[in-house]
């Protein structure tokens, strides 16, 4: 089977910055079927490739860039890229995505996957120049900003080459720094405090190269389908006009807006960061990543200093917002930019700050501990001196840009507060109000994540009751396989709102020739994919207990909104959830599951 | 079924003698969004009459205020919509007052996906509104609603075929459905439902080709027709959308005839830079569609280049200056006699690169490999120039934003 001919370059780029060697590899032709690319094949090499128990900050962990079979084409957002490594953030399985123009970049560079493990002895950068690649000193880029790198590189290399760089917080290999392609983010789980362990302070990429699919009619079909379905949505519709933003009101009338490091689900003041006031008062042109024919990005103008970003996002907005009590608009965006502009998670940084926010209050920290800065709930000022402080890794930003699950282990009384799970902080949906969100929270291979799966439209389209435990844990399995398979595709969550798995199934099986006869077969690759984080998880020692929620979200019962008085049943809903799965009670997968998915062979070795 | 009843039926399938009907449904004030031409429904009530539309869906509300619209024997057959509330099936209108506001047919929604006790009551309510239909000579439309949490990518179309047939079981003459993507699964759903099926159009598309591609998909799988609303109601011109409609419907019309305007002998590209997004899409179909049709942007002939400022794009094209066909030595460039493009006659090439150093817009590229000519020479490459895709050119076809588009072109410059 010449994988080249169905939309893959069959090769592996593989560094070891220890050594400096470079090589490439084809890929387990004979697994793609199963796994299909992207999450799939990160899943994959990390299972079988990572021993148990590395140190994610250490050379032996791997930091695993991958694109998936429709990378490259004009498929819907078919620039998407993603990044699978061990979390120093979580400890666990991790995999992050990123639009941007990098992706597709690899791709034509000949790659479907780029591996980097080792560590350099100085400041690199990895150049990628179709089949040439070598790695050159980076010193001169060591503590510029992520701005500031992407313009250097550009001005020494030229504007068709694309960049992955990291800013001062992934140097110093903090848990929130993420890795940026200009205005967007790998950016959740610390992968940027990964490549600051192995000192790679740039990846350059720059490819000639084409993706060959294997029924070029069929996918030109394919592709008229899924681009009619993409644009017969009304939610697609309202992605370009208002942006990811756009569901901010209706979450907040749904009680699940987190406010106040989410001690309440609604703000007071939702409506002036709605995306009907950002797109009328801020916005000023269209962004789309590659292939993107959507365009939920946004340009803003320029506040008075010059200051322009690219956002805010929806969880940027709850982030800096409501989850701190800030309801304007200027001061959401500038908090936004220091994250863009050094290169940290927006919303494990807004997190951060919700948490300290509260434990000022709370006389669990003073101003001593904070640099002099006294921040309360509301307090514009303070956040942008937290923020400015974790941008650039000085004073108390140091161990703030550590996450919130890292300042509560040093202060115990904050743990009943302490909005993560498993490590990592807590997305923009209220779990006391969303109870099937708040499984997929305590459940999800990389901690606290709205985008494994969590049926988010239980929330947004009345799909089932949100306060219900009923039947959560077959919608988020459902759910959960689904996305599996759009992260291994890799392409982007948002065309999933018109297109569903039938017009995906149509273009892989198009693009691919893979053999998936009802698009339940295809489904099948989902759980597959979920399963192996899973075991990879449960090897690092991850069980039942990890898979849980703070105590504010188990034990203190949300006041005011819909969702009044509600805690998180969440037992039964993890008895079901396992259950359905086929894990025992422990939440570890059964051997028998296992073999029925292929992960295992019938005499219980490894594939 | 009763004389009341197949004269009512009648009036809605057979206006035309085909069993066909193109309806527009404007119930969505009621349903999901409040737009203007929703609150005052006259002037698109009037234009999709105009038309030929064949049936209207309004609410009780505005079929009262709209009834003289579908009286006279040319007048559109009246549809009602049963409103309902989701999930606790309350519904606020009988078959009797739809019959005295005159209407030919009543809708009412199945909800589907949903748990076994919501769904049990209902099937139950649906199959009791049925009977009550029947007894005063009402056509029931269901319109099953595959809607509720249990509903996956995996198993959508299972569902609404399966609320198809159930729809039928309980009793519905006819049945309300969205299309389910593709000939193949429709045509099933036709054939599992057995009575006639009308398809809706769901939301709009700015792409007007989109609906009429859907709809012409839905009558090729043997639906019956159509209750598209907002793809109508919101375009800018509904009585040229139902116009459309109705060509397919009825004089079997292709979807390239219905959206016929006018031809034009030459063309050209032109572009609103302002509206770029920079998704490349435009560059990455051009290579697609050229060569060996692989994906790339390596050898395309259009360029997007970053602009001075954030987010300004410059669009780069073929403008068909003709500068280089006067400054190739050899004539190798002419324009085509058909589509008007820049055209390579290769034999004549001797890779000068006086074409590709003149292009104002720098978009004539050397071809990677080297080519023999007749003279029996070899050249290291090319010149890879514009064709127009033949008069068709893929990047403004597949440009969301429409920064990239086809016009007229007077004459050969």
């Amino acid at each position: 089977m010449d994988l080249r001919r169905r939309a893959y370059c069959d090769r592996i780029l593989r560094v070891d910055l220890s050594s400096g060697e470079i090589s490439t590899t084809p890929l387990p032709v004979e697994s793609m079927p199963l796994i299909l690319g992207g999450k799939g094949l990160g899943a994959w090499e990390i299972y079988h490739d990572q021993s148990q128990g590395v140190e994610p900050l250490s050379p032996e962990n791997q930091l695993i860039f991958h694109n998936g079979p429709l990378t490259g084409t004009t498929a819907p957002t078919a620039g998407r890229f993603g990044c699978t490594t061990l979390s120093p953030a979580t400890r666990t399985y991790s995999d992050a995505y990123c639009g941007g123009y990098w992706g597709q970049m690899l791709k034509y560079a000949g790659y479907d996957a780029l591996v980097v493990k080792g560590a350099a002895d100085q400041p690199v950068m990895l150049v990628i120049d179709d089949e040439r690649f070598d790695l050159r000193p980076a010193d001169h880029l060591w503590g510029l900003n992520i701005t500031q790198t992407s313009e250097q590189i550009r001005q020494e290399f030229g504007s068709e080459w694309q960049s992955l760089v990291i800013g001062p917080p992934g140097e110093n290999q903090r848990n929130l720094a993420g890795i940026f392609n200009d205005s967007r983010a790998l950016a959740r789980g610390g992968v940027g405090a990964v490549m600051g362990s192995k000192n790679l302070k740039a990846i350059l990429t720059r490819g000639n190269g084409h993706v060959t699919v294997f029924d070029p009619d069929g996918y030109r079909r394919a592709l008229q389908l899924a681009f009619r379905a993409v644009r017969m949505s009304s939610e697609t519709t309202l992605l370009n006009r208002e942006g990811t933003v756009n569901i901010l009101e209706i979450i907040d009338v749904m009680g699940a807006l987190p406010t106040r490091n989410f001690q309440r689900g609604q703000f007071e003041a939702a409506d002036k960061i709605s995306g009907n006031s950002f797109r009328e008062h801020e916005w000023v042109k269209d962004y789309a990543c590659f292939g993107c024919p959507i365009a939920c990005g946004k340009y803003t103008r320029p506040l008075s200093d010059g200051v322009v970003i690219e956002g805010p996002e929806y969880e940027t907005t709850f982030a800096m917002g409501p989850n701190c009590a800030i309801g304007d608009r200027e001061t959401i965006i500038r908090l936004n930019w220091w994250c863009d502009e050094y290169g940290l998670d927006t919303i494990s940084t807004g997190g951060v700050v919700g948490l300290v926010m509260e434990m000022f209050e709370r006389g669990m920290l003073d101003a001593g501990d904070l640099d002099g800065i006294e921040p309360r709930f509301g307090d514009a000022a303070a956040a942008l001196a937290l923020v400015e402080k974790m941008a650039k890794v000085e004073g108390c930003g140091e161990w703030l840009a550590q996450g919130v699950a890292a300042i509560a282990d040093q202060h115990p009384q904050a743990q009943p507060f302490a909005m993560h799970v498993k490590g990592l902080e807590m997305p923009a949906y209220h779990p006391n109000a969303a109870k099937g969100t708040a499984l997929a929270y305590a459940v999800s291979e990389r901690g606290a994540c709205h985008l494994r799966g969590a049926p988010l439209g239980e929330l947004f389209s009345g799909s089932a009751d949100p306060l219900a435990i009923d039947g959560k844990a077959q919608l988020f399995r459902d759910h959960q396989a689904d996305k599996a398979i759009w992260d291994s595709a890799c392409l982007c969550y948002f065309p999933g709102y018109g297109m569903k798995l039938k017009e995906l199934w149509q273009l892989v099986t198009a693009a691919t020739g893979f053999d998936y006869p009802t698009v339940r077969d295809f489904e099948l690759i989902g759980e597959r994919i979920s399963t192996l984080a899973r075991a990879f998880n449960v090897r690092e020692g991850f069980k039942r207990e990890a898979d849980t929620l703070p105590p504010r979200n188990l034990a203190q019962p949300m006041v005011g909104g819909p969702a009044d008085g509600h805690v998180v049943e969440l037992a039964p809903m993890l008895d079901e959830y396992y259950r359905l799965m086929g894990w025992d009670e422990e939440g570890i997968p059964t051997p028998e599951r296992m073999q029925e998915l292929q992960l295992l062979n019938e005499d219980g070795s490894r594939e | 079924m009763n004389a009341g009843l197949q004269a009512r039926f009648d009036r809605l399938f057979n206006r035309h003698g085909d069993g066909r009907a193109v309806c527009v449904a404007a119930d969505h004030g009621y349903m999901s969004d409040v737009t203007p031409n929703v609150v005052n429904l006259r002037p698109v009530t009037e234009a999709v009459i105009q038309g030929g539309v064949d049936g209207i869906l309004l609410s009780p509300g505005q079929a009262m205020r709209l009834a003289s619209y579908f009286q006279g024997r040319d007048g559109p057959a009246l549809i009602v919509r049963v409103p309902q509330r989701l999930l606790t099936h309350q519904k606020v209108v009988t078959a009797q007052q739809a019959v005295e506001l005159g209407a030919s047919a009543i809708t009412i929604y199945l909800f589907l996906g949903y748990n076994d006790q919501i769904e049990a009551i209902g099937i139950e309510v649906c199959a009791r509104f049925v009977r009550e239909c029947h007894q005063v000579g009402l056509p029931c439309i269901i319109e099953p609603l595959a809607y509720g949490g249990q509903v996956t990518g995996a198993n959508s179309v299972e569902i609404l075929t399966l609320g198809a047939r159930m729809a039928v079981e309980i009793g519905a003459d006819a049945l309300k459905i969205p299309y389910t993507g593709d000939v193949d699964t429709f045509r099933n759903l036709v054939d599992v439902a057995g009575v006639p099926v009308l398809v809706l159009g769901g939301a709009r598309s700015d792409y007007e080709r989109d609906a009429l591609e859907l709809f012409a998909e839905g009558l090729e799988a043997g639906g019956s027709g159509c209750l598209m609303g907002r793809n109508v109601t919101k375009s800018p011109d509904p009585q040229g959308m139902v116009e459309q409609l109705c060509g397919i419907a009825h004089q079997g019309w292709t979807v390239d005839r219905a959206l016929q305007t006018e031809q034009w002998d030459l063309i050209k590209l032109k572009a609103h830079p302002a509206k770029c997004t920079g998704c490349m899409l435009c560059v990455v179909a051009c290579v697609a569609t050229h060569d060996d049709g692989s994906f790339g942007t390596s050898l395309s002939r259009l360029r997007i280049d970053p602009g001075r400022k954030q987010g300004q794009h410059r669009v780069m094209f073929c403008t068909l200056c003709k500068k280089c066909l006067d400054v190739c030595p050899t004539d190798a460039l002419r324009w085509h006699p058909q589509s008007g493009a820049v055209e390579l006659l290769v034999d004549k090439c001797t890779a000068s690169d006086e074409c590709v150093k003149i292009c104002p817009t720098q978009v004539i590229v050397h071809s990677d490999t080297g080519i023999q000519i007749e003279s029996g020479e070899s050249l290291d490459w090319y010149p890879v120039v514009c064709d127009l895709c033949g008069g068709e050119p893929e990047c403004a076809i597949i440009c969301p934003t429409e920064a990239i588009f086809i016009d007229q072109r007077k004459e050969l410059a």
